[in-house]
């Protein structure tokens, strides 16, 4: 009883109340101001649809019924300075002009002065009078430039650096003459025997122009090969037959590649 | 039924008997016998019409070995190859009923167009030699022998198999389209293969109603074949020639995954046969060479530096070798 009373009392003195503080105050251009619970007695309204003469946006957030009226809370800013009645951008839910419209004055003022239609020009950065900004961004460009090239001049000494230290690949017949030397002297273990017969088929392929030929194909035509068969075919039985025996004429057989030398 | 006293010529008759049906492919038949010697597996990779079917029906029945074919699909599942127990409603029992991978020969016809766990109960079964049906463990037949196909075209709607069940291949053999003399002679045979008359009807002869039904020798000269595999010399030098190779795989500069020590394993195997085949009795570089591309090729892979400068694996084992000092 007594919470339906008071709300009957605010109901009649909040619109004055609310009239009375925005006719005081003027707001900028542009900025939301809110009324809430604002009592319009009789039926629903509305925001009049916004056309070029408006110079108020005005939205209603959020309504609540109010014993046989409503309760509004409305949500506004201005686009022109001035004085101007809220009620007069409200209209009937059913699009017709309000009967008995409130009275909500409000005052808008410009921060510009009336006759100003331009911004301020910006203010200018904290540059030393004697660089300009165009001078900075190409100051800023050189710098960037330079950067980059000595990333890539020096990423690519660094690669030549490191192909300059990496050691010189050993040709077949520079690593041929050790082998055949141990072999002669009958110092030549299996590890070694491995490498000399895998070194004197890249030797031949080099030497029959074989290193475009698959290596099983290559390997065929080097022991159909007059000079380079017997070497193959004694080496065979030397390292691979169950009973190997080291060939009687090694010496002879290996003379030629004491010194080799590729066609 | 003859029994041969001489491996070579029991291997010739058998090469001979293939190539009654087979044009060429002396390679691949080289190949399938290595595996079925050395008790390991091969994938043919092939475009389709290469004989591939025709090749191992035709081994099949020149060793006299029982042969199966499934014809690998999305839908195939793990009971369809291995089996499954079956609920016998008369006397309310489960009975066993064994798929067709217990047999001698299996020919797994496309193998990537199975999902996954198809392939994987495959391989398990390559692997292990046994299955396992319900609570049973069942072991394969010996010789068990899978030659798998992949056709390297059609990629849509397959499952590549991935490296680590591809290294449970032994072999892997890329196929080559027949010469023009090969090519010759496949057509003048089509033209004699005649028809078969039964009932009523007519039917064209296809190359499977020409393989020959009797089988080369007795099992007891494939057991020799391959008992004499396993005392082919394999010298000290030879095995440090595998292990430089292998290890080469792991160490090049465009390889990511290199070859395992199953692949040195195989290259070993693999040449003892080819030296039986060539009728030697000890394994040289030759044999290394030979077989180095079916050992490695599937084992290993580019890293991303090689591919991207569109190198394949044929380039940078072919570089390994030919650089092999």
């Amino acid at each position: 009883m007594k919470r339906s009373l008071f709300i009957g009392i605010l109901s009649f003195t909040l619109p004055y109340l609310i009239a009375n503080e925005l006719k005081q105050e003027a707001a900028p251009l542009g900025i939301k101001i809110q009324i809430k619970d604002y009592v319009i007695p009789g039926p629903e309204v509305e925001p009049k649809p916004l056309n070029k003469e408006s110079a108020i946006v005005l939205r209603i957030t959020s309504v609540y019924p109010h014993g046989n009226s409503f309760r509004y809370d409305f949500e506004y800013y201005g686009l022109e300075a001035g004085s101007f009645d809220l009620g007069d951008y409200l209209q009937g839910k059913d699009k017709k002009p309000m009967t008995d419209p409130p009275t909500l004055p409000v005052t808008f003022k410009s921060s510009l002065a009336p006759e100003r239609m331009k911004p301020n020009p910006p203010d200018d950065g904290k540059l030393p009078r004697f660089i300009k900004y165009k001078h900075l961004l190409i100051f800023g460009a050189a710098f960037w430039l330079i950067g980059f090239l000595l990333l890539i001049f020096g990423a690519r000494k660094k690669l030549n650096l490191m192909e300059s230290s990496s050691p010189e690949l050993l040709s077949p017949a520079e690593i041929l003459r050790p082998l055949v030397e141990a072999a002669r002297k009958g110092k030549l273990g299996k590890e070694g025997q491995a490498r000399l017969e895998r070194t004197l088929i890249i030797f031949w392929r080099q030497r029959m122009n074989l290193t475009n030929e698959s290596p099983s194909t290559a390997l065929s035509k080097i022991k159909a090969h007059p000079e380079a068969a017997p070497l193959f075919e004694k080496l065979e039985s030397w390292f691979h037959c169950p009973n190997p025996e080291e060939p009687s004429d090694l010496d002879a057989l290996l003379k030629p590649y004491r010194e080799p030398k590729i066609d | 039924m003859v029994s041969y006293n001489n491996h070579a010529s029991y291997i010739q008759a058998i090469r001979e008997q293939i190539s009654n049906v087979v044009v060429g492919q002396n390679v691949v038949v080289e190949r399938l016998l290595i595996a079925l010697f050395t008790s390991g597996h091969i994938l043919l990779q092939g475009m389709p019409g290469l004989a591939k079917t025709l090749l191992v029906n035709a081994l099949g029945k020149a060793i006299h070995l029982e042969f199966s074919r499934i014809q690998f699909t999305i839908d195939l599942l793990p009971s369809d190859i291995l089996g499954s127990e079956i609920l016998d409603q008369a006397s309310g029992q489960f009975t066993t009923h064994k798929g067709p991978v217990f047999t001698n020969l299996l020919l797994a016809d496309e193998i990537n167009r199975a999902a996954p766990k198809v392939q994987g109960a495959l391989l398990e079964a390559m692997q292990e030699r046994k299955v396992t049906i319900g609570d049973n463990t069942y072991r394969l037949p010996v010789p068990f022998l899978v030659i798998a196909t992949q056709n390297p075209i059609e990629q849509s709607g397959t499952f590549e198999l991935p490296e680590a069940q591809l290294d449970r291949f032994m072999l892997c053999h890329r196929l080559q389209y027949p010469t023009p003399v090969e090519e010759e002679e496949i057509l003048t045979r089509n033209l004699n293969l005649g028809i078969q008359k039964e009932g009523g009807g007519a039917v064209a002869n296809t190359e499977f109603d020409i393989v020959s039904e009797d089988p080369v020798g007795e099992a007891n000269d494939l057991i020799s074949v391959i008992d004499a595999v396993h005392k082919i010399h394999v010298s000290e030098v030879f095995i440090k020639h595998v292990v430089e190779l292998v290890s080469r795989t792991r160490n090049h500069s465009h390889i990511e995954l290199g070859a395992s020590p199953r692949a040195g394993i195989a290259l070993i195997k693999g040449a003892r046969a080819r030296a039986l085949i060539h009728e030697r009795d000890y394994a040289i570089p030759e044999d290394l060479f030979a077989l180095a591309e079916d050992v490695l090729l599937h084992r290993m892979r580019l890293n991303y530096e090689a591919l991207a400068e569109g190198m394949n694996t044929i380039d940078v084992l072919e570089d390994i070798l030919k650089t092999m000092g």
